[in-house]
Protein backbone atom coordinates (compact mmCIF):
# COMPACT_ATOMS: atom_id res chain seq x y z
CA UNK A 1 0.00 0.00 0.00
CA UNK A 2 1.62 3.22 -1.13
CA UNK A 3 1.13 6.68 0.36
CA UNK A 4 -0.78 7.56 -2.82
CA UNK A 5 -3.19 4.69 -2.20
CA UNK A 6 -3.50 5.71 1.45
CA UNK A 7 -4.45 9.22 0.33
CA UNK A 8 -7.11 7.86 -2.02
CA UNK A 9 -8.61 5.72 0.74
CA UNK A 10 -8.51 8.67 3.16
CA UNK A 11 -10.30 10.83 0.57
CA UNK A 12 -13.10 8.27 0.37
CA UNK A 13 -13.21 7.74 4.11
CA UNK A 14 -13.52 11.45 4.88
CA UNK A 15 -15.97 12.31 2.11
CA UNK A 16 -18.86 12.25 4.57
CA UNK A 17 -20.59 15.29 6.04
CA UNK A 18 -19.78 15.47 9.75
CA UNK A 19 -21.66 17.30 12.44
CA UNK A 20 -19.67 19.99 14.21
CA UNK A 21 -18.39 18.73 17.55
CA UNK A 22 -18.05 21.01 20.56
CA UNK A 23 -19.40 24.14 18.92
CA UNK A 24 -22.62 24.36 16.89
CA UNK A 25 -23.57 20.83 15.67
CA UNK A 26 -24.09 22.21 12.14
CA UNK A 27 -23.09 20.06 9.20
CA UNK A 28 -19.56 20.72 8.05
CA UNK A 29 -16.83 19.11 6.01
CA UNK A 30 -13.41 17.51 6.10
CA UNK A 31 -10.85 19.63 4.26
CA UNK A 32 -7.55 18.14 3.08
CA UNK A 33 -4.49 20.29 3.79
CA UNK A 34 -1.00 19.54 2.54
CA UNK A 35 0.15 15.95 2.15
CA UNK A 36 -1.44 14.30 5.12
CA UNK A 37 -3.67 16.59 7.17
CA UNK A 38 -7.46 16.63 7.31
CA UNK A 39 -9.34 19.38 9.13
CA UNK A 40 -12.97 19.07 10.18
CA UNK A 41 -14.63 22.48 10.04
CA UNK A 42 -18.18 23.74 10.34
CA UNK A 43 -19.73 26.60 8.30
CA UNK A 44 -18.51 28.99 11.02
CA UNK A 45 -14.97 27.60 10.53
CA UNK A 46 -14.64 26.13 14.02
CA UNK A 47 -12.14 23.25 13.96
CA UNK A 48 -13.66 20.12 15.55
CA UNK A 49 -10.88 17.73 14.58
CA UNK A 50 -7.52 17.55 12.95
CA UNK A 51 -6.49 14.18 11.56
CA UNK A 52 -3.26 12.97 10.05
CA UNK A 53 -3.03 9.82 8.01
CA UNK A 54 -0.61 7.60 6.16
CA UNK A 55 0.61 4.07 5.94
CA UNK A 56 2.42 4.99 9.16
CA UNK A 57 1.85 8.03 11.38
CA UNK A 58 4.26 9.58 13.84
CA UNK A 59 2.33 10.71 16.92
CA UNK A 60 5.18 12.87 18.21
CA UNK A 61 5.55 14.62 14.89
CA UNK A 62 1.78 15.18 14.76
CA UNK A 63 1.86 16.68 18.26
CA UNK A 64 4.69 18.99 17.21
CA UNK A 65 2.76 19.99 14.09
CA UNK A 66 -0.34 20.80 16.16
CA UNK A 67 1.72 22.79 18.65
CA UNK A 68 3.19 24.78 15.80
CA UNK A 69 -0.14 25.77 14.23
CA UNK A 70 -0.95 28.62 16.63
CA UNK A 71 0.37 29.68 20.02
CA UNK A 72 -2.90 28.62 21.64
CA UNK A 73 -2.12 24.97 20.93
CA UNK A 74 1.25 24.90 22.67
CA UNK A 75 -0.31 22.86 25.46
CA UNK A 76 -1.32 19.90 23.25
CA UNK A 77 -0.12 16.77 25.03
CA UNK A 78 0.48 13.26 23.74
CA UNK A 79 -2.63 12.18 25.65
CA UNK A 80 -4.73 14.48 23.47
CA UNK A 81 -3.94 12.40 20.40
CA UNK A 82 -5.62 9.09 19.65
CA UNK A 83 -4.67 6.63 16.94
CA UNK A 84 -6.48 4.08 14.80
CA UNK A 85 -5.55 1.41 12.27
CA UNK A 86 -7.85 0.95 9.33
CA UNK A 87 -7.96 -2.40 7.61
CA UNK A 88 -9.39 -3.63 4.33
CA UNK A 89 -12.11 -5.54 6.20
CA UNK A 90 -13.55 -2.57 8.09
CA UNK A 91 -13.19 -0.21 5.13
CA UNK A 92 -15.11 -2.68 2.99
CA UNK A 93 -12.20 -3.12 0.55
CA UNK A 94 -11.24 -6.37 -1.09
CA UNK A 95 -7.49 -6.86 -0.71
CA UNK A 96 -5.61 -10.12 -0.52
CA UNK A 97 -2.23 -9.43 1.01
CA UNK A 98 -2.40 -5.99 2.50
CA UNK A 99 -5.04 -5.92 5.18
CA UNK A 100 -3.65 -2.86 6.96
CA UNK A 101 -4.55 0.06 4.74
CA UNK A 102 -3.70 3.14 6.77
CA UNK A 103 -3.10 4.62 10.18
CA UNK A 104 -4.86 7.69 11.50
CA UNK A 105 -4.08 10.01 14.39
CA UNK A 106 -6.86 12.24 15.68
CA UNK A 107 -6.82 15.44 17.70
CA UNK A 108 -10.29 16.54 18.79
CA UNK A 109 -10.80 20.06 20.08
CA UNK A 110 -12.75 20.14 23.35
CA UNK A 111 -12.62 16.37 23.63
CA UNK A 112 -11.15 16.42 27.09
CA UNK A 113 -13.47 18.07 29.54
CA UNK A 114 -11.95 21.24 30.80
CA UNK A 115 -12.72 23.40 33.79
CA UNK A 116 -13.03 26.26 31.35
CA UNK A 117 -16.64 26.10 30.22
CA UNK A 118 -16.91 29.78 29.29
CA UNK A 119 -18.69 30.42 25.99
CA UNK A 120 -15.98 32.91 25.10
CA UNK A 121 -13.01 30.67 25.87
CA UNK A 122 -10.24 30.67 23.23
CA UNK A 123 -10.84 28.17 20.43
CA UNK A 124 -9.21 27.14 17.16
CA UNK A 125 -10.71 28.23 13.84
CA UNK A 126 -9.60 27.91 10.20
CA UNK A 127 -9.77 31.01 8.02
CA UNK A 128 -12.40 30.96 5.25
CA UNK A 129 -10.07 32.78 2.91
CA UNK A 130 -6.72 31.11 3.49
CA UNK A 131 -5.31 27.99 5.11
CA UNK A 132 -4.44 29.92 8.27
CA UNK A 133 -5.46 28.68 11.69
CA UNK A 134 -6.29 31.29 14.29
CA UNK A 135 -7.61 31.54 17.83
CA UNK A 136 -10.63 33.56 18.83
CA UNK A 137 -13.44 33.34 21.39
CA UNK A 138 -15.56 30.23 20.90
CA UNK A 139 -18.73 32.29 20.47
CA UNK A 140 -17.29 34.63 17.83
CA UNK A 141 -19.01 34.64 14.42
CA UNK A 142 -15.92 35.91 12.58
CA UNK A 143 -14.64 33.50 9.90
CA UNK A 144 -11.43 35.23 8.88
CA UNK A 145 -7.92 35.32 10.28
CA UNK A 146 -6.33 38.60 11.25
CA UNK A 147 -4.51 39.02 7.92
CA UNK A 148 -7.62 38.45 5.83
CA UNK A 149 -9.66 40.82 7.98
CA UNK A 150 -7.12 43.62 7.46
CA UNK B 1 -19.71 -9.13 18.25
CA UNK B 2 -20.95 -11.48 20.92
CA UNK B 3 -23.49 -12.85 18.44
CA UNK B 4 -20.78 -13.29 15.79
CA UNK B 5 -18.58 -15.17 18.26
CA UNK B 6 -21.51 -17.36 19.24
CA UNK B 7 -22.20 -18.12 15.58
CA UNK B 8 -18.60 -19.14 15.08
CA UNK B 9 -18.61 -21.19 18.27
CA UNK B 10 -15.74 -19.33 19.87
CA UNK B 11 -15.51 -17.72 23.34
CA UNK B 12 -16.22 -14.00 23.64
CA UNK B 13 -14.75 -11.65 26.21
CA UNK B 14 -15.63 -7.98 26.69
CA UNK B 15 -13.70 -5.56 28.88
CA UNK B 16 -15.36 -2.32 30.02
CA UNK B 17 -12.79 0.45 30.59
CA UNK B 18 -15.17 2.17 33.00
CA UNK B 19 -14.94 -0.76 35.40
CA UNK B 20 -11.64 -0.66 37.31
CA UNK B 21 -11.26 -4.45 37.47
CA UNK B 22 -11.65 -4.76 33.69
CA UNK B 23 -9.78 -1.63 32.69
CA UNK B 24 -6.36 -3.15 33.43
CA UNK B 25 -6.99 -6.10 31.13
CA UNK B 26 -8.27 -3.81 28.37
CA UNK B 27 -5.22 -1.56 28.74
CA UNK B 28 -2.91 -4.56 28.53
CA UNK B 29 -4.54 -5.82 25.32
CA UNK B 30 -4.52 -2.41 23.67
CA UNK B 31 -0.94 -1.68 24.75
CA UNK B 32 0.37 -5.01 23.47
CA UNK B 33 -1.66 -5.50 20.31
CA UNK B 34 -3.89 -2.52 19.59
CA UNK B 35 -3.99 1.17 18.82
CA UNK B 36 -2.50 2.46 22.03
CA UNK B 37 -2.52 6.04 23.17
CA UNK B 38 -3.03 7.42 26.65
CA UNK B 39 -6.74 8.02 26.04
CA UNK B 40 -7.24 5.35 23.39
CA UNK B 41 -10.21 5.03 21.08
CA UNK B 42 -12.88 2.44 21.81
CA UNK B 43 -14.14 -0.06 20.95
CA UNK B 44 -11.12 -2.11 19.96
CA UNK B 45 -11.61 -5.68 18.83
CA UNK B 46 -9.10 -8.52 18.90
CA UNK B 47 -9.20 -12.11 17.76
CA UNK B 48 -7.15 -14.99 19.09
CA UNK B 49 -6.23 -17.57 16.47
CA UNK B 50 -5.80 -21.32 16.90
CA UNK B 51 -2.06 -20.95 17.40
CA UNK B 52 -2.61 -18.52 20.28
CA UNK B 53 -1.71 -15.39 18.35
CA UNK B 54 -3.71 -12.28 19.16
CA UNK B 55 -4.57 -9.93 16.34
CA UNK B 56 -6.09 -6.46 16.49
CA UNK B 57 -8.88 -6.17 13.91
CA UNK B 58 -10.85 -3.01 14.66
CA UNK B 59 -10.77 0.40 16.33
CA UNK B 60 -13.77 2.70 16.68
CA UNK B 61 -14.12 5.77 14.50
CA UNK B 62 -13.57 9.11 16.19
CA UNK B 63 -15.64 10.76 13.45
CA UNK B 64 -18.97 9.50 14.80
CA UNK B 65 -20.86 6.60 16.35
CA UNK B 66 -22.58 6.07 12.99
CA UNK B 67 -19.21 5.65 11.27
CA UNK B 68 -18.18 3.13 13.91
CA UNK B 69 -21.41 1.17 13.37
CA UNK B 70 -21.08 1.21 9.60
CA UNK B 71 -17.46 0.01 9.56
CA UNK B 72 -18.09 -2.54 12.28
CA UNK B 73 -20.78 -3.94 10.04
CA UNK B 74 -18.20 -4.21 7.23
CA UNK B 75 -15.95 -6.13 9.58
CA UNK B 76 -18.70 -8.53 10.64
CA UNK B 77 -19.58 -9.25 7.01
CA UNK B 78 -15.97 -9.58 5.86
CA UNK B 79 -14.18 -12.85 4.96
CA UNK B 80 -12.38 -12.52 8.30
CA UNK B 81 -15.46 -13.84 10.07
CA UNK B 82 -16.69 -16.14 7.33
CA UNK B 83 -17.81 -19.49 8.67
Amino acid sequence: MSEKDARKVAKDLFSLTPNCYGHCKEKGSFEFKGDSMIVQVCPNRYVSRIVTYGHQVDQNQFRKTLRGLVSGLKTVQSGDIRVASRYAWDLGLKRKNDDLILHLAYWTQSYRRTKDERVDRPALFLCSNSDSFFMQPLNSRNRFCKDCRA
Amino acid sequence: MEKVAKGLGVPFFSYDIDLPDQEAKADELVKKYGDWSEDYLIPQIFVETKDGKIKHVFTGYSESVDSTKRHLNNLINSPLFAR
